[in-house]
């Protein structure tokens, strides 16, 4: 019985946490997120369940968490509406990304692009590659090899 | 001799401020717009200097068929297109995408989506993509109001359609409308630019 709820309690667990944990955040909570640490890289994506090369592109993220582990801090940033929360979960589900994920609450655009990037006019797919005050913007759809080069540049 | 040198200065000092302008960088609002001849989803060639319409001016509108946030302001752009090209401003839709990358964005579904939804103006195939790289175009969608002095036309506004890509019914703020507003009220633009999410424009891969 013991073993029978040890097991149970595993897997329960264990589907926890897996399961898709995106968090719904503000504009403030964004710029927290955005803010430069001299020590660490970061790659924030933009994306959306309707955007197609967006989701294409997702592997891609998976693969940095893999291949770079510590030494990179992945964000992906949904730009879905809210109600559609449970579309990207899926989307993330089925590309078996289960790290720090988020939904901007923000739909009054014109108020935070800039703060995010004054270059960008608001298109995605969307990254920067950022350690510090050095920046990478890079406004379409990237390519591993391209990601990795971005990303090797920073690790320097 | 003093003089030569300023003036050797000068002219080395603008064409370094000439040359270090980015290529593709797009219109400000305020810079003097570049015609195009694009082909129309009837086979014929249109430009603003022979649009018959745009009396004052143009709005013109980078879209595409696939982009969700495209399809989410089709009807906003019809009725942009009725309620403004009776007063000189006709709205003029230009499809900058690759087809190559997006096939739903060829020239024969770019047909097909108008005759869907009756669009009143004309819908071009910017095929080189040169007028949307001219012109900073980054999204879809992405307007580009033009006022008419003489026979240029001029910048006014560039941006967002409204405040509310989702819910036509919620628009609190609507920026073409207020920005062709104060342009026929002879005013000046009161929001000149308004950044807003959208699609990439998918750029041909050489």
């Amino acid at each position: 019985m013991k073993k029978l709820l040890f097991c149970g309690g595993f897997f329960l667990s264990m589907s926890l946490l897996l399961a898709q944990n995106v968090q719904i955040i503000k504009k403030k909570e964004l710029l927290e997120l955005l803010k430069p640490n001299e020590n660490q890289v970061y790659v924030y994506n933009f994306w959306a369940s309707w955007c197609a090369p967006c989701v294409k592109e997702l592997p891609i993220f998976k693969q940095t968490a893999e291949k770079f582990g510590n030494q990179v801090k992945v964000v992906l940033i949904s730009l879905d509406f809210a109600e559609e929360l449970e579309k990207a979960k899926k989307i993330l589900q089925k590309k078996e990304i289960n790290f720090s994920s988020y939904l901007l609450d923000e739909t009054k655009y014109n108020t935070w692009i800039d703060d995010v990037e004054p270059r960008w006019q608001g298109a995605i797919p969307m990254t920067i590659v950022q350690k510090g005050k050095k920046r990478i913007f890079i406004n379409e759809e990237l390519t591993w090899e391209q990601l990795e080069k971005h990303i090797s540049s920073l690790l320097k | 001799m003093n003089k030569f040198f300023v003036s050797v200065l000068l002219f080395v000092l603008a064409v370094i401020f000439v040359s270090n302008k980015p290529a593709g960088d797009g219109y400000k609002p305020g810079d003097k717009a570049r015609d195009f001849s694009l082909k129309n989803i009837d086979g014929k060639m249109v430009s603003l200097a022979t649009l018959p319409e745009a009396t004052k001016g143009a709005i013109v509108i980078f879209t595409c068929n696939h982009c969700p946030f495209s399809k989410m302001y089709e009807d906003r752009i019809i009725a942009l297109d009725a309620k403004y090209k009776p007063k000189g401003y006709p709205v003029v839709a230009i499809n900058p995408n690759d087809p190559a990358r997006v096939p739903d964005d060829s020239f024969e579904k770019m047909i097909e989506r108008a005759k869907e939804k009756g669009f009143t103006f004309p819908y071009l195939i910017d095929e080189t993509q040169e007028i949307a790289k001219t012109y900073g175009a980054t999204n879809t969608p992405h307007v580009f109001v033009l006022e008419k002095q003489g026979k240029d036309f001029i910048v006014r506004y560039i941006g967002a359609i409204d405040d509310n890509a989702k819910d036509a019914s919620q628009v609190k703020e609507r920026y073409v409308e207020q920005a062709v507003d104060n342009l026929l009220a002879g005013k000046k633009v009161s929001k000149a630019q308004v950044k807003a999410i959208g699609c990439t424009i998918k750029w041909k891969q050489s």
